[in-house]
């Protein structure tokens, strides 16, 4: 008997392992991160990883790009960050601020760590090194350049920092992260990607890309020379406009097309990499969703206004698609069904939907249109108006407009803004190009903004953690 | 001839009291053979059934059992003369009897009438603490048990609820009434933010936190560890609680089956009442008719033609052209039968014992479609290999299979929500039995169609589990024990979704998915006890090593390719997967833990342990945690100035402190892992990762620092007794998501930083009332527990989750939102203020809600509610939850009536959010039917009237939906007969018992909705809250014992 309890002891004893090991686990369906960054592979996961980021940010960019802007408006419920950003009483503690603010510093990281790792890798092994290196210094100048245009001001981190390095990152000036960060990142960034890619690269970040962004920040910091210079170079690159208007709109064609030049991408059914513009822009009426197949029905969200609606010649193709001012649609049977509250209707995002907040459409961060008219816009303050004129007929034709012809620098300067606001209408740009032009006070005043609201407050949350206002203060006019 | 019992080794205290009760009678008779006969019964002199009864010689060492019959007989026939004999009798629920020293003497009868004592009213009753067992008199700490007396004829699926109601500091919340389903179990209030706050379950030794696969007639006893003297013993695992569960074994005697069976009906316990169909369309009439007032629309035209137009729809009910009116409730629910039936067999020698059982129960879902099956097998084996060898075996494979509520992928709410929500008007299904399409519908917010969903799709899960241990215990020395036990628990989790595509689910591609897990886990644990006795002082010793380790092995898939419906596994979608992931984690805990029992005179008594604890999931830096404890007790009845005290039972006084902890704290915490990521490129995803977390070495363990002082204390003979234990628990180093600046990358990271404190009163009063051939007496225990957050994150600002905040100085998850203060009567009232966003559409107007103006964006009241005006308005936590027990006996009848109740919590109802806005477009309750229609007819003066568009601030969060929580209800009424034995004797029975059990008769509440005993989920930070919850059921059951 005394066998059967050595046996028992024993068989036990074999059970377990030497006891320090035995409390020793390291993850086993994870990783811990000091195990990556070693092959090509592990850097290009990285840099996707990177661009998922965008993805998530840019479902809500058209709150500050259109509904801060007079473009767009939250015409129904009155409880949501997009009305409060609509009317210029967006609180510093608003879920919307705090994300945005969370995301870029989050993509900032990201890069930042794949730039500091990349930089010993050994090119032999690394084998894309330098294209990796200019995607996240790509990405990385794409988050600064949102973050100074958003928020001034804001900390200027380059490399991985940990928790008390990041209590002493205070704000530094917007003029030093133009300098030091986004201009020299997209000046790397342009000479280390590739013009196009192909096949499942498609929608990576391209020179063209790089180029038409830079060009874009060079516009806002009103180095014009700089930026009709790097619009110019985008003219080369092959790039042309659709024939089409509204084929940019209609997402059963592909998306990457002549007039592509960088969009947020995504996709439908995968899984969580749709978007949510069509459901969101969406009018609440279920006759609606069921006529154009989205699933969960709309948010009504983004309603374009009456004043946008009345900017457009009646004759521009572009007007019914921007802006639907009927306030309802003509179904099947060819009646027409009011909607039940919103007046307009935004039709640039209208796809069949397969399950709520899943749509395939993209965010079209650049194309060609608006690089023409960047273009238009830099040449005309160079005072090259005449050729500016040519460029933004370009863009008037395809709309089913005439030209202009004679115009004075000032004037062809208000017909490019114009142009601007109709060409790119409810595509997350008036906002901003009223800013970068400085004419947002006089025409948002009624609105509500005041004189200190060309950038939004710092999340509150972000000054109370650092709680230093010396280095971390808030902008000025917010509480 | 009646003589006090000769000789006895029971010590004199514990003659005190059974001594009265043990009685020998010694008959002349005739004889011819050394027989010996005899009788047991109960202290109402009731014959015992099944009593184990074994004589041994001590000196020719003969040995021979058998077991009393249902007449309580026992018999040995042909004994040789000569001793000294010793007999023990032993039975569950009664303190073990030895009676020794008997000389036989040839051509003698002996016969003999036994009495054994039941064990819940004596102080000898053995009690199964941490890796040991006590008697109660000598307990230290605050143990209470649960027994096969409370638990037989429960007719519960789950072991969980056979608590419900009887043990002080426990509350037992029947959150849900779908069946398989456990009751949330929080013993001493809530002593963890985020780490989970379910005690520990340690059933025949082995520590898991799942004991679904169970059954609960298996239970032999349940002890809770509340104090953390009692529960420092199990270390980092200990802080919410502990319930050790010991399953049967067999005794010694003759082969004992039975078979025990019942069939009952379940109903739903308490279905609203909700509006019919002319109140609904009368409700949501006037809401377009305001909403058009307000707007400055006309109304005076038909409804039909106004700006914002009545739906046809409703218009069709008030003008009698639509007379439709069944609540689509009921269309979801039916009377579910359920059923158990389970094969026992109890026997053995004295050398081996076994109890072996098997089970199958079915409780049906009252919810249609509902469905939970189990069936488990038990062997329980004891074997006595040598003098010094002794091998226990448990073995217990069982399988579940649970069909449970449907998926619901569209629309507001769940799936009850949507029967709730359904208009009377709707039929759920036309006449060929088509399903109504609840989409698109002017007068209906977006849901499915219930039937529909029920009907159409499938969520099953199935659980195969094998728990099994053998403990050797060897005898080194008298009173030096080596303990080894080598346990292991398998499981092994199937599941599959499908919901099929249909033009009345919205027409979404078919959604299918199928997961599956594997988990391992096994333990070994050496333990060393040491007994002596020396003189007045005796000590008990424990010393011990005990090593754990768990993986588990997760994946799931997911797929809406597929072809059409007809197959609704993932076969069907041709490998094209739309998402899925396999996942392995491990755990390990290796720990060292020692006791030391000792007692003076039976007076003094001291408890003092530690234990020490490694674990995988602490932070490199922190891999072991400490936990002391030390508990004194003074058994004051023991002194010699209250030995004459005679109605004086007992007294005791307790006093104890002891640190535990609580480990759920992840397993991989403390490392900075990847997330993987995706992105779309090229029109498809591709995927990527980056950092999840900063990495945190010094990531550790929840503590728990708990001090308890008690008195047990009992007079007339135990007839009444009474336990009063205070408790005081301080949690600190709670692991919370702190706040970061966000220039890391990251917005927060875990860290140990929260603290909590717990305190409360618990009250134990048994009382043996009618002690005759009628007997009754009465179990009652009450509760009470107060919780407050102590410490947050580094600013200590409040957590809010929906609907409730933590912050410091308040209990964790109070109700925040807005004070109602009535409605708006008139336009005087609402001239006054305050107003929900003044000058915005939406704003307050007469008829609307008045909330009251608790402070400004300034800090102070500014006539405007807006969410400066939010507030603490509200509790999920009771002032104090009770319990009892009425057993009545009369004869072969028995009745016991076991009702539990809480006082003073309050129900966060999200369930009232389509009834209580104003908005008619979801079918609402029709407590609210008497609204304020206009100055001259404001309805009850305080219910605010409908609106299409709610104003006021309808929707905000606040006391409008908020709902008394206090209930009292009646768990069980069971009343049971057992058959006279010459009845069942002719039947060749050796007993035959009959019962019918009530559960969930009555329930008395002023809750709106079905249950007020709530948790939508298991988050401690979102309490109270209910949405459309699974109804509880009551059901009437039918059971009968048969024993052979």
């Amino acid at each position: 008997m005394k066998k059967i309890f050595c046996l028992i002891v024993s068989v036990s004893f074999f059970m377990m392992s030497c006891k320090k090991d035995f409390i020793e686990l390291a993850p086993i369906s994870s990783v811990s991160v000091a195990a990556l960054f070693k092959t090509d592979k592990d850097f290009q996961d990285a840099v996707i990883g990177s661009y998922s980021v965008l993805r998530n940010q840019y479902n809500d960019f058209w709150m500050f790009g259109d509904v801060a802007s007079d473009d767009s408006w939250k015409e129904v419920s009155r409880n949501q960050s997009s009305y409060y950003i609509d009317v210029f009483t967006l609180d510093a503690n608003d879920a919307l601020l705090k994300t945005t603010w969370n995301n870029y510093y989050n993509l900032i990281a990201r890069t930042n760590n794949i730039l500091a790792k990349i930089e010993k890798a050994d090119a032999a092994v690394v084998t894309n090194k330098a294209r990796h290196i200019a995607e996240a210094k790509f990405l990385r100048a794409f988050a600064y350049f949102d973050l100074v245009r958003l928020f001034g001001d804001v900390p200027m981190i380059t490399t991985p920092i940990d928790i008390t390095e990041a209590y002493k990152a205070g704000r530094e000036k917007v003029e030093k992260i133009y300098s030091e960060i986004i201009i020299k990142d997209l000046q790397d960034a342009e000479n280390g990607l590739p013009v196009k890619y192909t096949g499942t690269e498609i929608g990576r970040a391209t020179k063209g890309a790089a180029k038409a962004l830079l060009g874009n920040v060079y516009l806002t910091i009103k180095d014009f020379p700089k930026a009709e210079t790097k619009f110019q170079e985008v003219t080369t690159l092959g790039y042309a406009l659709l024939k089409n208007y509204n084929d940019l709109f209609d997402y059963s064609k592909e998306e990457h097309h002549s007039e592509y030049i960088f969009d947020i991408e995504y996709a439908e059914a995968l899984g969580g990499l749709g978007s949510g513009f069509t459901n969101r822009f969406s009018p609440l009426s279920a006759p609606f969703a069921t006529f154009y197949k989205i699933t969960g029905g709309g948010g009504e969200d983004n309603n374009p206004t009456m004043d946008l609606f009345k900017a457009f010649d009646p004759k521009d193709l572009r007007r019914d698609v921007t802006v639907d001012a009927s306030g309802g649609f003509v179904d099947g049977t060819g009646t027409f069904v009011k909607f039940l509250q919103a007046s307009t209707v935004t039709k640039k995002y209208l796809t069949p939907v397969i399950s709520s907040g899943d749509s395939k459409a993209n965010w079209k961060v650049l194309r060609y249109a608006d690089v023409l008219l960047m273009y238009a816009e830099a040449l005309n303050e160079n005072g090259k108006t005449a050729e500016a004129v040519t460029y933004v007929n370009q863009v008037r034709t395809r709309a089913g407009l005439a030209g202009y012809t004679g115009l004075s620098v000032a004037d062809a300067r208000e017909k490019i803004y114009l142009e601007r606001r109709l060409e790119l209408g409810m595509e997350g740009h008036r906002w901003f190009d009223l800013v970068r032009t400085g004419r947002a006070l006089a025409i948002l005043q009624a609105k509500g903004m005041k004189s200190f609201m060309t950038v939004f407050p710092i999340p509150l949350g972000q000054l109370q953690l650092m709680n230093n206002p010396a280095i971390f203060p808030q902008n000025t006019g917010y509480k | 001839m009646r003589f006090n019992l000769p000789k006895s080794r029971v010590p004199f205290h514990a003659l005190m009291i059974v001594g009265c009760l043990l009685q020998l009678q010694q008959v002349n008779a005739q004889v011819k053979a050394s027989v010996i006969k005899g009788v047991v019964q109960n202290s109402y002199d009731e014959p015992l059934t099944g009593v184990s009864v074994v004589i041994r010689n001590t000196k020719t060492n003969f040995t021979s059992g058998t077991t009393t019959d249902s007449t309580g007989v026992f018999n040995f026939s042909r004994i040789s003369p000569g001793g000294p004999y010793s007999f023990t009798f032993s039975m569950v629920g009664y303190e073990n009897q030895i009676m020794s020293g008997y000389n036989i003497k040839a051509e003698i009868m002996l016969s003999l009438v036994v009495k054994l004592v039941a064990t819940s009213t004596s102080l000898d009753q053995v009690v199964v603490v941490g890796y040991g067992t006590q008697k109660r008199k000598d307990l230290t700490g605050s143990v209470a048990s649960v027994g096969t007396k409370e638990i037989k004829d429960l007719a519960v699926t789950r072991v969980e609820q056979a608590l419900a109601g009887k043990v002080a500091g426990v509350q037992v919340k029947a959150v849900s009434g779908e069946p398989g389903v456990a009751p949330q179990i929080r013993i001493r209030g809530i002593g963890s933010i985020s780490a989970g706050a379910g005690p520990l379950y340690v059933v025949d030794g082995f520590p898991t936190d799942n004991i679904q696969t169970l059954n609960p007639n298996d239970i032999e006893t349940m002890d809770i560890l509340k104090d953390a003297s009692a529960t420092a013993i199990y270390g980092s695992r200990g802080s919410n609680g502990v319930i050790i569960i010991n399953t049967k074994r067999g005794r010694v005697g003759r082969t004992n089956i039975t078979f025990d069976t019942y069939f009952g009906l379940q109903q739903i316990l308490k279905k609203p009442r909700m509006k019919n169909a002319f109140e609904q369309a009368q409700y949501g009439y006037d809401g377009y008719r305001n909403n058009n007032l307000d707007a400055g629309n006309s109304v005076s035209g038909p409804p039909a033609s106004w700006k914002i137009a009545v739906p046809a729809q409703i218009l069709d009910v008030l003008s009698g052209k639509n007379t439709y009116d069944s609540d689509p409730l009921d269309e979801i629910l039916r009377t579910a039968p359920m059923k158990q039936y389970q094969l026992t067999a109890t026997g053995g020698s004295e050398n081996i014992r076994f109890a072996l059982s098997g089970e199958y129960s079915n409780p049906e879902g009252i919810v249609i479609n509902s469905d939970f099956k189990r069936y488990s097998l038990r062997a329980n084996l004891d074997a006595k290999l040598s003098k010094r060898l002794t091998v226990k075996l448990n073995v217990n494979p069982s399988f579940t299979n649970k069909r449970a509520l449907p998926v619901y992928t569209g629309g507001e709410g769940n799936f009850i929500g949507s029967a709730l929500g359904t208009f009377n008007w709707i039929p759920l299904t036309d006449s060929n039995g088509k399903y109504t399409n609840e989409h698109g519908r002017a007068d209906l917010s977006e849901i499915n169609n219930p039937l529909a969903v029920a009907r159409e799709t499938i969520t099953t899960q199935k659980t195969l589990r094998f728990l099994g241990n053998v403990n050797a215990e060897y005898k080194i020395l008298d009173g030096l024990n080596l303990n080894v036990m080598i346990g292991t628990n398998l499981m092994s989790i199937k599941g599959m979704t499908f919901v099929p595509q249909l033009p009345v689910l919205l027409n979404v591609p078919a959604v299918g998915t199928d997961n599956a897990a594997l988990i391992t886990n096994w333990i070994a644990e050496y333990t060393m006890n040491y007994n002596k006795t020396y003189k007045k002082h005796s000590i008990t010793a424990l010393a011990g090593y005990t090593s754990q380790k768990e993986r588990g092995e997760l994946n799931n898939m997911v797929s809406n390719k597929y072809p059409n419906n007809l197959v609704p596994t993932l076969s069907a979608v041709s490998g094209l997967l739309t998402g899925g992931s396999s996942d392995t984690y491990e755990w390990s805990i290796l720990s060292y833990l020692a006791r030391i029992n000792y007692n003076y005179d039976n007076r003094y008594y001291l408890t003092t342990s530690i234990r020490s604890d490694g674990s995988s999931r602490f932070g490199s830096e922190n891999k072991y945690a400490f936990f002391p404890s030390v508990a004194l007790a003074w058994r004051v009845k023991e002194e010699k100035f209250f030995k004459n005290v005679n109605f004086l039972s007992e007294l005791k006084i307790r006093a104890s402190f002891g640190e535990s902890g609580n480990n759920n704290i992840g397993n991989y915490e403390s490392y900075a892992t990847i997330n993987y990521e995706k992105y779309v490129l090229g029109n498809g995803a591709i995927g990527g990762f980056a950092q999840g977390k900063l990495e945190n070495p010094i990531l550790t363990w929840e503590k728990q620092k708990q001090i308890n002082v008690g008195i047990d204390a009992a007079v007339f003979n135990n007839r009444i007794r009474l336990t009063v234990d205070h408790f005081k628990s301080n949690n600190t180093n709670l692991l919370l998501s702190v706040n970061i600046p966000s220039t890391t990358g990251f917005s927060n990271a875990l860290q140990n930083i929260g603290e909590v404190s717990n305190n409360g009163w618990e009250f134990v009063l048994s009382t043996v009332n009618l002690n005759s051939k009628f007997q009754w007496s009465t179990d009652f225990n009450l509760s009470t527990y107060r919780n407050k957050v102590i410490k947050l994150g580094p600013s200590g600002d409040p957590i809010y989750t929906a609907n409730n905040i933590t912050m410091i100085g308040q209990p964790i998850g109070m109700f925040y939102g807005l004070k109602l203060d009535g409605i708006f009567k008139n336009q005087a009232e609402l001239d006054k203020g305050p107003i929900w966003n003044p000058g915005a559409a939406d704003r307050s107007r007469v008829g609307d809600m008045r909330f009251v103006d608790v402070s400004g964006p300034n800090g102070k009241p500014d006539g405007i509610i807006s969410s400066a005006d939010y507030t603490v308005i509200g509790s999920p936590y009771p002032d104090f939850y009770y319990g009892m027990t009425n057993n009545f006996s009369y004869g072969n009848f028995s009745v016991s009536v076991n009702i539990q109740g809480t006082h003073g919590s309050q129900v966060y109802n999200l369930s009232r959010g389509q009834g209580n806005s104003g908005r008619g477009r979801l079918r609402g309750y029709a407590f609210n039917n008497d609204y304020w229609k206009s100055e001259q007819d404001p309805g009850d003066g305080k219910t605010q009237r409908p609106n299409n568009a709610p104003t006021g601030g309808a929707r905000a969060i606040g006391q409008q939906f908020m709902d008394n929580g206090s209930f009292l209800r009646v768990n069980n009424i069971i009343s049971g007969y057992t058959l006279p034995e010459k009845l069942s004797n002719k039947l060749s029975l050796n007993s035959l018992r009959i019962y019918f059990n009530a559960t969930n008769p009555f329930l008395v509440t002023k809750y709106t909705s079905f249950n007020p005993d709530v948790s939508l989920s298991e988050n401690p930070l979102t309490p109270g809250n209910e949405q459309n919850d699974y109804p509880l059921p009551k059901s009437f059951v039918l059971g009968l014992n048969v024993s052979f």
